[in-house]
């Protein structure tokens, strides 16, 4: 079974490693056939040339600008709502989780010439308010997750609270988050990722190509020079490296948290 | 008093949950009704909506229209690739977790690799496939068929062939499903595989016996998802789209080869402007997804995969 993984493993690296081959060929070892394995002198300048002669530097700066404020706004009200799922109890919760439920699996683009309409009477199309402003409603996935989570830590903390003085909206902010930093930090590596990731939406509201987030950019990749094909892989390339770095940090906190996750 | 503070205490736990009450009903409870009227509707955006009752879902389930050929042209493409998709999330999902789920430096590098290409722009991940998959004599696949003699493969573009491409990149995304299944072969307690080694099981029949009834709900779950999942196939269906077509907004492959119900959806709506239309279709993958979703809602009740009840 092991030889399996490690064949699937290579499996999936190889187009990983053939574009980085490819992107580092010269135009005339591209169009060769049959196209020589390793590019004999490795056009590292490209990289360069893509990100800022051919300015792809603005989408990888929308898109990390758009992903931070989905970590920062969905962690806040993923918790927010998910403590009032996991604390409270009130009549027509049980609808509220159901639904919840529902919208996890209802397909979102079903809605979308409604809601394109909507933005569009309220003037935020080519703008990133369509983007941003559905995130304050929190989403399904990361209130289940999170509410599941807030679930496990005791309440008799809570309650201690309580008895000092502290509102809930202090239990929330003091005594809870600083308890679900695991829950957390994997939260937000989904929303970083699931923004970063996102194409519709952005395909659908956004014009100018001021605006264009790192998909729309691969999607409409143009070079002046015929060599565009070798430049959209690079391109390519240059979009994988932040989803890396965050998945770095990602580990080296889930590392930390879980030990500065016990409040004492 | 008591009674007071109860009342007070059901206001609070209304006004955490209230964002995502107001979202729900702004986002989508009624772009979805709306979305309904105009499924009965002709409009392009910029005249007046006309009654047309059931003409648009009509004309999509019509084969000899060039609306019902492309929604049948996805509609196949959309089951072959769900179908697909759950069983290569399944199967390979449980066994490269099975193999590798103990911790070890090995293991860590291999759980990461096969993760990494979940993390990546599905546009990205489909493009990357072009010096690959591409129609023109300069792709591996040409490359080969020439060396062996064979003529060039325009894979891509054949009706029939392109969700082939589709589901071959499924493996690229069974991190997920992966990741899922070794937390939970993690949780299971270590002494019930102790015991079971000390009768003599071998490892296949630890991962029959004990593991798969132990995540049984967390398969089904998993499955269930990558149904749902797979029915919302686009990014990944329009990155393909652009290596085949050049222009990857223009169409869905050649001869709708690569059509999904969301990626026609989009053109239609996006692109021809038939909104009505595209409304309808919506509906159509709405009733599909729910029959995965009711089974969801009925597992998850049943086995209390996610539950609020807490105390």
């Amino acid at each position: 079974m092991k030889t399996f993984t490690i064949c699937l493993a290579i499996l999936i690296l190889f187009p990983f490693v053939w574009l980085l081959l490819t992107s580092l060929k010269t135009v005339d070892e591209y169009y060769t056939s049959p196209a020589p394995l390793f590019p004999s002198d490795p056009q590292w300048s490209r990289f360069w040339t893509v990100l800022v002669d051919l300015e792809f530097y603005t989408p990888m700066l929308n898109s990390i600008l758009i992903a931070a404020c989905s970590v920062v706004i969905s962690l806040t009200m993923n918790s927010f709502i998910g403590y009032g799922m996991a604390r409270f109890k009130f009549k027509g919760k049980n609808i509220v989780f159901i639904l919840i439920l529902v919208t996890m699996f209802l397909p979102a683009q079903v809605t979308s010439i409604p809601k394109f309409l909507l933005y569009y009477k309220l003037g935020w199309l080519d703008t990133y308010l369509p983007i941003i402003i559905p995130m304050f409603f929190g989403s399904s996935t990361g209130i289940l997750y999170i509410s599941q989570f807030i679930r496990t830590v005791p309440k008799e903390m809570d309650e201690a609270a309580m008895v000092d003085g502290c509102g809930h909206l202090r239990i929330w902010s003091q005594i809870v988050i600083p308890q679900i930093v695991p829950a957390l930090v994997l939260s937000g590596i989904n929303a970083f990722l699931s923004s970063w990731k996102s194409s519709m939406g952005p395909l659908i509201y956004l014009r100018s190509p001021d605006l264009y987030t790192v998909p729309l950019a691969l999607l409409y990749f143009q070079s002046p020079e015929s060599n565009s094909n070798l430049m959209l892989m690079t391109g390519v390339l240059i979009s994988m490296i932040p989803t890396l770095i965050v998945f770095i940090i990602g580990q080296v906190i889930m590392d930390k948290g879980a030990t500065t996750a016990d409040l004492k | 008093m008591i009674k007071k503070k109860k009342r007070n205490k059901q206001n609070l736990g209304w006004l955490f949950v209230s964002p995502w009450v107001f979202g729900f009903v702004s986002l989508t409870v009624l772009p979805l009704l709306y979305s309904l009227y105009l499924s009965f509707h002709d409009w392009n955006m910029f005249s007046d909506p006309k009654f047309v009752g059931l003409k648009n879902f009509e004309l999509l389930f019509d084969k000899t229209s060039i609306y019902g050929d492309a929604f049948y042209a996805a509609l196949s493409n959309n089951l072959i690739y769900v179908c697909v998709a759950a069983v290569i999330n399944f199967t390979v999902g449980i066994t490269i977790a099975w193999s590798i789920f103990r911790p070890s430096k090995l293991n860590s590098t291999l759980r990461t690799i096969i993760y990494m290409p979940s993390m990546i722009i599905s546009f990205a991940l489909s493009m990357m496939m072009s010096p690959i998959f591409s129609s023109n004599e300069f792709s591996l696949i040409n490359q080969i068929r020439q060396a062996m003699g064979l003529d060039l493969q325009n894979w891509l573009g054949t009706r029939g062939q392109g969700v082939w491409v589709l589901c071959i990149l499924c493996f690229w995304g069974v991190g997920g499903a992966m990741m899922t299944y070794i937390s939970g072969m993690k949780n299971i307690d270590k002494s019930v595989y102790e015991a079971a080694k000390l009768d003599g099981a071998a490892n296949m029949r630890l991962l029959v016996s004990i593991c798969l009834p132990l995540l049984a709900p967390m398969i089904v779950y998993q499955v269930i998802m990558t149904f749902v999942g797979g029915l919302q196939a686009f990014d990944n269906v329009m990155g393909l789209a652009t290596i085949c077509g050049g222009n990857g907004t223009a169409n869905m492959g050649t001869d709708n080869s690569l059509a999904t119900l969301v990626f026609y959806l989009y053109n239609l709506g996006f692109k021809d402007f038939k909104m009505g239309m595209a409304s309808a279709l919506g509906w159509i993958t709405f009733a599909i997804t729910g029959v995965f979703g009711i089974a969801l809602l009925v597992f998850v009740q049943k086995t209390g995969y996610y539950s609020i009840d807490g105390d």
